[in-house]
């Protein structure tokens, strides 16, 4: 989970701010915005972003703790401080799976 | 250990840059999050941000990539896949997913 997150993050993020982050919104190409619904409303797109945002927080939650432990907090080697970076990785997943299921209603 | 120990050496700099590398990340990624649930298009600030971001994510990309071939051991026929051929794999398939996306984010917006 820890590795795919960095995968999936490596593999599919700079396309993805390259186009509907700088391309799109300069208005160099017309690229797939947030108001549509009729592809937010796709269930594999739904699944699509469900993967693209939730996973890569497993492997950037392991990155950032492990960061505040080379930068001498030892505490964050402790078990609380392993249920607030990984819990916050379950409650971005969460967030992702509420906001998916509440915006733009599935249709095939 | 004194708190700068990051700054004197590159190589340790290097390191932090990647590991740091995850938060601006997490930002865009909330931020897109923050964009579906409004359903309003991408804003000039969002625009600005992602200028910001884009280095950081294919400085992750390289880096993440780059390690695999220390990562991954692989045998082929009982023969160990040298490791500059699975970075080779790795780039590869980043080409290939980010050729495939960049087509279909313009491609599905019409």
């Amino acid at each position: 989970m820890f590795a795919q997150g960095g995968v999936i993050a490596a593999l599919l993020l700079p396309v993805h701010i390259l186009f509907q982050g700088i391309l799109g919104p300069l208005g160099f190409v017309d690229v797939v915005q947030p108001d549509n619904a009729a592809i937010i409303g796709n269930p594999l797109v739904k699944l699509y972003l469900l993967v693209l945002i939730a996973v890569p927080f497993f492997h950037f939650a392991h990155r950032l703790r492990y960061l505040v432990v080379d930068f001498g907090v030892h505490a964050a080697k402790s078990v609380p401080a392993q249920v607030v970076f990984y819990g916050g990785a379950v409650l971005v997943t969460l967030l992702t799976i509420y906001v998916l299921l509440t915006t733009a209603p599935l249709h095939f | 250990m004194p708190a700068n120990w990051w700054t004197r050496k590159r190589h340790y700099f290097l390191y932090v840059v990647r590991e740091f590398t995850s938060l601006p990340l997490a930002i865009w990624l909330l931020w897109l999050l923050y964009a579906i649930w409004r359903g309003q298009r991408f804003s000039t600030a969002f625009a600005i941000f992602s200028i910001v971001c884009l280095p950081f994510a294919l400085y992750h990309s390289w880096t993440f990539l780059s390690l695999a071939g220390t990562i991954i051991h692989l045998k082929v026929l009982d023969r160990p896949v040298s490791s500059r051929l699975i970075v080779a794999s790795q780039f590869a398939a980043w080409i290939g997913a980010s050729i495939v996306i960049g087509f279909l984010l313009v491609w599905l917006a019409k």
